[in-house]
């Protein structure tokens, strides 16, 4: 059986607790999961619960990777403990009816872009899905360029070219392999998702 | 497909040919023989797949306009939330899963395991890993409605569930399929064009 993975809850349990989901999209092989897995490494002491992984056997997800994460923050005096569900979609074209379902709730989106010259038009593909999946309900989107460590990798301003991407989008330079950018590409979204509660 | 070798060559169209080949006419056979013995009812559609969704039959007695890949997909998923499950209260191996709604059901039965030559990434050192690594189980799916008797549909699958074990590990078309990786499924939907132009 497998062992507990969580170590030890924050001390602030008895405060408000507000939950976000955050939702990793993006083509296949573009890294979602890892960067996923990463962050649930890092942020090991704030894990809520155990880790969930339904993938095949070659280990590509194949409904969702789930991991809950809870933080204590403040607003002004007020002080809050978020549970953040962080969940990655499936990547393969074969999977849509599963992704777009884990991806059901989410308050922000982190697409992930893989850098490569070669994935061009899977990005766009999946770009494209990921709008027609988010207008209706107008959810957030913080782009993730991935494996900038690649030899082919594009730019920034190449990527948000070719995606047609608004010049006031943030795009956040990863390499999630080594982890390199994740960590502010995290606080990034959670800053732009606290900005909302921070409204209410 | 080199000839009669099992699990050689690249994945072609031709492999994944599920409507029309013998593993098929042996689900056709369980619908027709619930029909004929118990008559309650309606199977909308029965499909073959391993636990990464990859559809190694079908059989209907109608189009109904059921997409066969959500299907797929969405059983193959049932099976994966069995095996966390599995793992976490260690549980045995997965037997029948059954969603039912008020119109509809959906019933999931493992059927037993195939050996394959695929390899995977990961810890070797990991038991469950390496078990993946050399077998795929095989799921019966089931799509019907609310009136078909599943306790009567369990005893038909298991009935020809030995037949089909056999027919797959001797099918060169059917084990190249299950030992396909993922990145070559990938390849090949966008050779066809689509994401339903094959599993």
């Amino acid at each position: 059986m497998r062992q507990n993975p969580y170590v030890e809850r924050p001390s602030s349990e008895s405060l408000p607790t507000v939950q976000f989901k955050i939702v990793f999209w993006g083509t296949s092989y573009c890294g979602k999961t890892t960067a996923l897995r990463f962050l649930a490494s890092k942020l090991r002491s704030f894990l809520a619960s155990n880790t969930l992984s339904v993938e095949t056997t070659d280990q590509h997800t194949l409904y969702l990777d789930y991991v809950p994460i809870m933080l204590p923050f403040a607003i002004g005096d007020r002080k809050l403990n978020s549970l953040i569900h962080l969940v990655t979609t499936t990547g393969q074209r074969r999977f849509l009816c599963t992704r777009e379902r884990a991806a059901q709730g989410a308050d922000t989106v982190i697409f992930v872009v893989d850098s490569s010259a070669k994935r061009v038009d899977d990005n766009i593909r999946s770009f494209d899905e990921l709008m027609a999946f988010t207008n209706q309900s107008e959810i957030p989107v913080v782009v993730q360029a991935n494996k900038q460590d690649l030899d082919d990798a594009l730019k920034i301003e190449e990527i948000r070219g070719y995606l047609n991407l608004p010049r006031d989008m943030q795009i956040v330079p990863t390499v999630a392999t080594t982890g390199k950018g994740l960590s502010k590409l995290f606080f990034t979204v959670l800053r732009q998702v606290l900005k909302g509660v921070a409204s209410y | 497909m080199a000839s009669g070798v099992i699990g050689v060559g690249a994945l072609s169209g031709d492999q994944v040919n599920h409507k029309d080949n013998e593993l098929s006419s042996l689900l056709r056979r369980v619908i027709d023989e619930y029909r004929r013995n118990f008559g309650t009812g309606s199977i909308e559609v029965i499909l073959l797949i391993d636990e990464d969704a990859k559809i190694l039959a079908t059989a209907s007695l109608c189009d109904m306009g059921t997409s066969i890949y959500d299907l797929g997909v969405l059983s193959a998923a049932l099976f994966g939330i069995a095996a966390e499950g599995q793992e976490r209260f260690g549980c045995e191996d997965f037997n029948t899963c059954l969603v039912t709604w008020r119109d509809r059901q959906i019933f999931t039965q493992s059927i037993g395991v195939v050996k394959v030559e695929a390899q995977i990434k990961g810890n070797e050192n990991n038991i469950t890993a390496e078990r993946r690594k050399k077998e795929r189980v095989l799921i019966v799916t089931a799509l019907t409605d609310e009136r078909v008797n599943i306790g009567l549909m369990r005893v038909k699958m298991k009935e020809v569930a030995d037949e089909i074990l056999k027919l797959v590990s001797n099918s060169p078309p059917a084990m190249r399929l299950l030992s396909a990786k993922e990145e070559e499924i990938e390849a090949l939907v966008k050779t066809l064009g689509g994401e339903t132009a094959i599993n």
